[in-house]
């Protein structure tokens, strides 16, 4: 009777031979497509291979991470890419095969790639940030103000490219007329060459600035876009820990569409083109010009309110100075009527008119009985001539 | 004529005091004629004056 051998017997023959069979740690690509942690801090991976990602599954596997490697890797992971290891993941991990009776064939996982899950670019920039972070500079920059009407730039740039050219042209030839004054600092913007350029570049200004008597509001850093590798540049740690720790205000405008980089972190101020960053600048005076012809508008409607309140003042005071005088006047004419009409009353000649007449004794008016005695010559004055006569009898009114 | 340098005031006191004898019973018709006439010509005077001075306020008023 075959009595055959158990399975146990059986695993273990095929652990033998696989263990001896790959006795090396292998680098491993695959595609997470679960993980799970439990409680005693191991971790378990399925993963999956594809020959890309429209294909079917072409492989399965099973990853164990134990909780020792755990510890440190998952951190190290998180720190380089930014993220937890995840399902959907590409991965590239250091593997030893191991094959137990039990659970059957397991990958042993030792070590982990981060940068084949992100680009190694995304890595190192991730520990530029991390650094420049942890030493406190990362925010330094940003910190400073700029000048509430910045004028006077220092900036690094190529003279021949044309990001350089845009933003001379769109800054210098504004519509509006302000004037504002630049100073270009070389420096090759792209390549190998270019961080240690730039940093030269800020030197250079430091020392103009410090012994040379120049002047600047803020730092430009300005370059015409470019293919990411060729912007990798800016995301190079002497670069950014120089922009970062610089006394002035640095602007970036390194020309790029979808990325963003560390120099952009750290500067005060960062916008995508040349052209945007000199309408930024040309946006701080329209803004304050729009401000200054509002406070003039303001200005000239309250002069104009005091000057019309002044002027119905005045209008006022005229109106009483002109009554005053037609008044005196009025009443000086009045006074005069009236002075004519006692003139006129006390004309004889009105009275001789009326049939009345006046008489005289020796040249004198006789207004009274007293002035004359029997025997006096009297002469009576009448309108159209005189009449000589002879008192003959006087009669007192009261005497009867 | 002989008030030519007199004040517009002058001349009304005058024209008053004139008014003053002519309303005086005492004085003579004669004498009282010449001052009717007098106190006209003065009356002409000072209305001349009253509206000469008007003209003048009313110009430097205009400007």
């Amino acid at each position: 009777m075959n009595e055959g051998i158990s399975l146990y017997e059986l695993n273990k023959r095929v652990k033998q031979c696989l263990e001896g069979g790959f006795p090396r740690y292998y680098w491993v690509r695959a595609e997470v497509s679960a993980i799970k942690a439990n409680y005693s801090g191991h971790c378990y991976i399925d993963l999956i291979d594809k020959e890309d990602s429209e294909s079917d599954i072409r492989a399965k596997g099973h990853a164990v991470i134990w909780s020792s490697s755990w510890r440190v890797l998952r951190p190290y992971f998180f720190n380089s890419t930014g993220s937890e290891l995840c399902a959907g993941m590409q991965i590239l991990i250091k593997a030893q095969v191991q094959f137990s009776e039990l659970y059957g064939l397991s990958l042993i996982v030792y070590d982990i790639d981060p940068s084949y899950s992100v680009g190694e670019a995304e890595v190192r920039r991730r520990e530029v940030i991390r650094r420049l972070k942890e030493e406190g500079m990362f925010e330094m920059n940003t910190t400073l103000e700029l000048p509430p009407l910045p004028r006077r730039f220092a900036v690094i740039s190529s003279e021949t490219a044309a990001g350089y050219r845009d933003f001379m042209r769109h800054l210098h030839e504004n519509e509006y007329g302000f004037r504002f004054y630049t100073r270009l600092y070389t420096s090759p913007m792209q390549g190998g060459g270019a961080p240690e350029g730039m940093v030269q570049a800020l030197e250079q200004i430091v020392s103009d600035v410090e012994s040379g008597g120049e002047r600047f509001d803020a730092v430009l850093i300005l370059r015409g876009g470019g293919s990411v590798t060729d912007l990798a540049c800016f995301d190079d740690y002497d670069l950014c820990l120089n922009v970062a720790q610089f006394p002035l205000p640095v602007m970036v405008a390194v020309g790029h569409d979808q990325d963003y980089h560390i120099c952009d972190m750290v500067a005060c101020v960062s916008v995508k083109t040349p052209t945007a960053l000199a309408d930024y600048i040309l946006e701080v005076f329209i803004a304050e010009q729009a401000m200054l012809s509002s406070i003039a508008s303001r200005l000239a409607l309250a002069l104009n309110n005091k000057f019309s309140a002044a002027e119905a003042g005045l209008k006022g005071l005229q109106q009483r100075l002109e009554n005053g005088i037609w008044r005196r006047f009025s009443t000086q004419s009045g006074r005069l009527d009236l002075l004519e009409q006692r003139v006129r009353k006390g004309d004889p000649a009105n009275l001789m008119e009326s049939g009345y007449c006046v008489a005289e004794c020796d040249g004198k008016r006789v207004v009274s009985v007293e002035q004359t005695a029997p025997g006096d010559s009297l002469r009576l004055i009448l309108k159209d001539g005189q009449v000589d006569c002879r008192v003959e009898r006087v009669l007192e009114k009261n005497v009867e | 004529m002989e008030n030519k340098g007199k004040s517009y005031e002058e001349l009304v006191a005058e024209l008053e005091k004139l008014v003053g004898e002519i309303e005086d019973p005492a004085k003579s018709l004669s004498d009282v004629s010449k001052d009717v006439k007098k106190a006209m010509e003065l009356l002409a005077q000072c209305r001349e004056k009253l509206r000469e001075s008007e003209e003048q306020v009313k110009r430097s008023l205009e400007q």
